[in-house]
């Protein structure tokens, strides 16, 4: 299951963070904010027009994700 | 100077919001911007300050980096002079990493990088006062046993708050030059999973109760409702607006009566004297006094801005609004330097540098000059104040207010309207990221507030006395030479040099109904917007006919002389116009390329003009 | 032309003059600091007397300071503080990511 397709308010642990394409920036970037194995997150919020960015809480930190880039987080556990 | 540039020179590292910049401050005395978001700093800043025993360190503070592998332009900034390549300039002789000590799982990833340099450092545990708030409790000695680093613990807007941590600048940078302290512990781990080990030193030395604060979770679900959220945000913008004007009315009529009152008491004195009587009374106290009454103004504006900026509600903003930006082919990046364009458009345009993508960036430096910069208010509330009636209008708003509202929403609008444009024209279809770290909220503190202001009342003060008085006493003097010839009977400024540029001007500006004295005035308005204002009260000045027509205020003046059609192109155009040589010159400087000032200024002076005449011929068919 | 006309003269081409300068000097602020520069040089030679190669030594400009805010937006948080920034601002070079 993808972090995107996570529901407000659900929890989910991190499983691996996928590169879109080949040396993908926004995937690295991801990584070195926090998205590794593991690591258990949070849909906190979303945005008010089609639910775009998601507001993840992971670990003590709070992160703006627009859904492209949440779809390429990889989670396990998570209720749709 | 050699003593200065041989003294140890110690930079400052962290994750961005994490608080270097106020220990800068802190440290060195200075009054660098601070504020709750991620990426205020953009530039490598030096200062320096005198350790206990006397040694003169040097401190360099640079912008926030999530990591060393930099994505963005501020963020290669911190890399290259961590690495020691940055041009100019050898590795510094001590790091001190800055993490956040309420955010330690994301924050000690960066120490840990850093550590893999190899080069002395010391891990300062900032914001311990709100860490202790939270309940969150660190084992200092544990935490540095864990990473290997020492560690110390500061409260940077705390007076002494970075007590320890000069005292072991002071200790270290003295055993640096014997030794390189520290190195680095060799074992294989360094190269394994950074995060891994960030989780073992957190279990080893951290305990915290909940991984966020009640208040940040509660707020949160207010601030950030889809609806209620957005409501909030309308009526935030909206309250800004109308205190604006509301509030500013008495402070600004006694600002123009004591100004008024010196005028009149200083041209009593130089009656004898016809021609140092015309320029302080029509020059400098026209000029000045009409420029000097906005200063309540722009000191509540900024009131607003700084709070805002404080509490850490500019990134929920954003969060809001992104889908709009990304609609426009924005990235979310750049939601807050094209709100600091709001004060001005050249922090904005250098805030850029927190952009990663070259293409976006290029965009929001193109579209950062059409956010309503303070300098604009100035303009905005003398037209406004002179042609809109004070009335209120559905019970609650003040109709002034509603107009200088729908003003900024214009440049919002078209700002987001030109992002649109220019994304159609690449046909781009790159992604643009968002990935904004959204801070805690944090209550702004009155004494920075209030130390905030007073800088913005220097800065103000300063440019009224410096700039704005230089460029009116030229214009003065361009309007009183050549002198009238004998026998004259126009007032003498229709003989002098201003005159007939702005006449000549004028044929080019006709078709957007303005007259030859706002032609006059848009020449030094290059230099400052704001002296568009004190140039405009200093040509209605001399253009006055008699001894009565000289006590007249411009509003008064302008509301009689112009038709409204007029008052309203000229808002149009400083919607639009690029009407700042100084943001001119730093789009060249971020871009380093004189076709993209070229392309700014064109297609703002087209889009000024073209709106200006749709303004005026509207305005003139309906009135 | 009595004294208070040749007063009001000489105040007059002052204020003029240091509003002339000053424009000059916050507008134009790298041609300024060039002309003063050729100009203070000229000063500088080994025949002139000591006081004045002094004198122009220490007219000399300095570097710019990094941003030349203020001179044109009346709000430039970054630029007016206190702490001096001494290198000027380095165009962007975008390096590709090392591979890892």
């Amino acid at each position: 299951m993808r972090l995107s397709e996570l529901k407000k308010g659900a929890s989910a642990v991190v499983r691996e963070v996928e590169d879109a394409h080949a040396a993908d920036p926004i995937a690295r970037r991801l990584r070195e904010l926090g998205f590794v194995g593991g690591e258990p997150v949070r849909v906190v919020a979303s945005g008010p027009v089609g639910g775009d960015p998601l507001l993840v809480q992971i670990g003590y930190t709070r992160f703006a994700l627009r859904r492209a880039e949440a779809a390429r987080v990889l989670v396990d556990g998570g209720v749709a | 100077m050699n003593a200065l540039v041989e003294s140890p020179r110690i930079a400052l590292v962290g994750n961005p919001n994490s608080g270097k910049t106020a220990l800068f401050n802190r440290l060195t005395g200075s009054q660098q911007k601070v504020a709750n978001y991620a990426g205020v700093t953009v530039e490598r800043k030096e200062g320096r300050f005198v350790a206990p025993s006397g040694r003169t360190l040097r401190l360099l503070d640079l912008p926030g980096a999530y990591s060393l592998d930099a994505a963005s332009p501020d963020e290669a900034i911190t890399r290259d002079i961590c690495e020691g390549r940055y041009p100019g300039e050898p590795a510094p002789d001590l790091i001190v990493c800055v993490a956040d000590a309420t955010n330690l799982r994301l924050h000690l990833r960066f120490v840990l990088e850093v550590k893999r340099l190899g080069r002395p450092m010391v891990l300062a545990l900032n914001m311990m006062d709100a860490a202790r708030k939270r309940g969150i409790r660190i084992d200092v000695a544990a935490l540095s046993d864990a990473l290997g680093v020492p560690v110390v613990e500061t409260i940077a807007v705390q007076r002494g708050g970075a007590a320890a941590l000069v005292e072991h600048l002071d200790r270290s940078v003295a055993a640096v030059a014997t030794a390189p302290s520290l190195p680095d512990s060799g074992d294989a781990a360094v190269e394994a999973d950074l995060h891994a080990q960030v989780r073992a030193a957190l279990a080893a030395a951290v305990t915290m109760p909940r991984a966020t604060s009640t208040v940040d979770d509660a707020l949160d679900r207010i601030v950030l409702h889809p609806i209620g959220g957005l409501a909030i945000l309308a009526a935030v913008m909206f309250l800004i607006f109308q205190a604006v004007f509301s509030w500013a009315a008495p402070l600004q009529d006694a600002v123009g009566a004591g100004v008024g009152a010196a005028g009149a008491w200083i041209g009593g004195l130089l009656e004898s004297m016809p021609l140092l009587h015309s320029l302080v009374t029509d020059g400098i106290f026209a000029g000045l006094g009409t420029v000097l009454e906005f200063l309540p103004q722009i000191l509540i504006l900024f009131l607003f801005i700084l709070m805002l900026e404080e509490s850490g509600y500019l990134p929920r903003a954003a969060f809001l609004l992104d889908r709009l930006m990304f609609k426009a082919g924005l990235t979310g990046r750049s939601f807050i330097p094209l709100l600091s364009s709001f004060a001005c458009a050249i922090p904005g345009i250098m805030a850029t540098r927190s952009i990663q993508d070259p293409r976006d960036r290029l965009t929001t430096i193109l579209v950062a000059p059409l956010m309503t910069c303070s300098a604009r208010l100035p303009v905005y509330t003398l037209l406004i104040g002179a042609f809109i009636p004070r009335q209120t209008v559905l019970g609650l708003f003040n109709l002034q207010g509603v107009v200088l509202f729908t003003l900024y929403f214009a440049g919002i609008v078209s700002a987001l309207a030109v992002a649109w444009v220019i994304k159609r024209l690449r046909r781009d279809r790159s992604e643009h990221a968002l990935l904004m770290e959204l801070p805690s909220y944090r209550l702004p503190n009155p004494r920075d507030v209030a130390i905030g202001l007073w800088e913005r009342a220097k800065i103000f003060l300063r440019r009224v006395t410096g700039i704005i008085l230089a460029l009116t006493v030229l214009l003065w003097f361009l309007s009183s030479f050549p002198a009238p010839p004998e026998g004259a009977t126009l007032p003498p400024i229709d003989y002098s040099l201003a005159g007939r540029i702005g006449r000549w001007m004028e044929h080019v500006f006709a078709p957007i109904g303005f007259n030859w004295q706002i032609c006059i005035a848009l020449i030094p308005g290059l230099a400052a917007r704001e002296v568009a204002v004190s140039s405009l009260a200093t040509v209605y000045a001399m253009s006055a006919v008699g001894e009565d027509a000289i006590a007249a205020e411009l509003g008064t003046a302008i509301a009689a002389q112009w038709s409204l059609a007029t008052a309203l192109s000229l808002l149009a155009w400083y919607v639009f116009a690029p009407q700042c040589m100084s943001t001119l010159a730093v789009i060249r400087r971020e871009t380093n390329s004189w076709r993209n000032v070229g392309v700014a200024a064109g297609y703002l002076f087209a889009l000024a003009y073209l709106a200006s005449f749709v303004t005026y011929q509207i305005a003139r068919a309906l009135t | 032309m009595n004294a208070a006309l040749f007063a009001q003269a000489v105040v007059i081409a002052l204020a003029v003059a240091w509003a002339a300068w000053f424009a000059f000097r916050r507008l134009l602020p790298k041609t300024y600091r060039r002309l003063l520069s050729h100009a203070v040089a000229a000063f500088d030679r080994p025949s002139a007397p000591r006081w004045l190669r002094e004198y122009a030594r220490r007219a000399q400009p300095t570097s710019t300071s990094g941003g030349s805010c203020g001179d044109g937006c009346s709000t430039c948080g970054g630029c007016a503080a206190a702490a001096k920034p001494t290198v000027e601002a380095q165009p962007l070079v975008f390096r590709p990511r090392a591979p890892k």
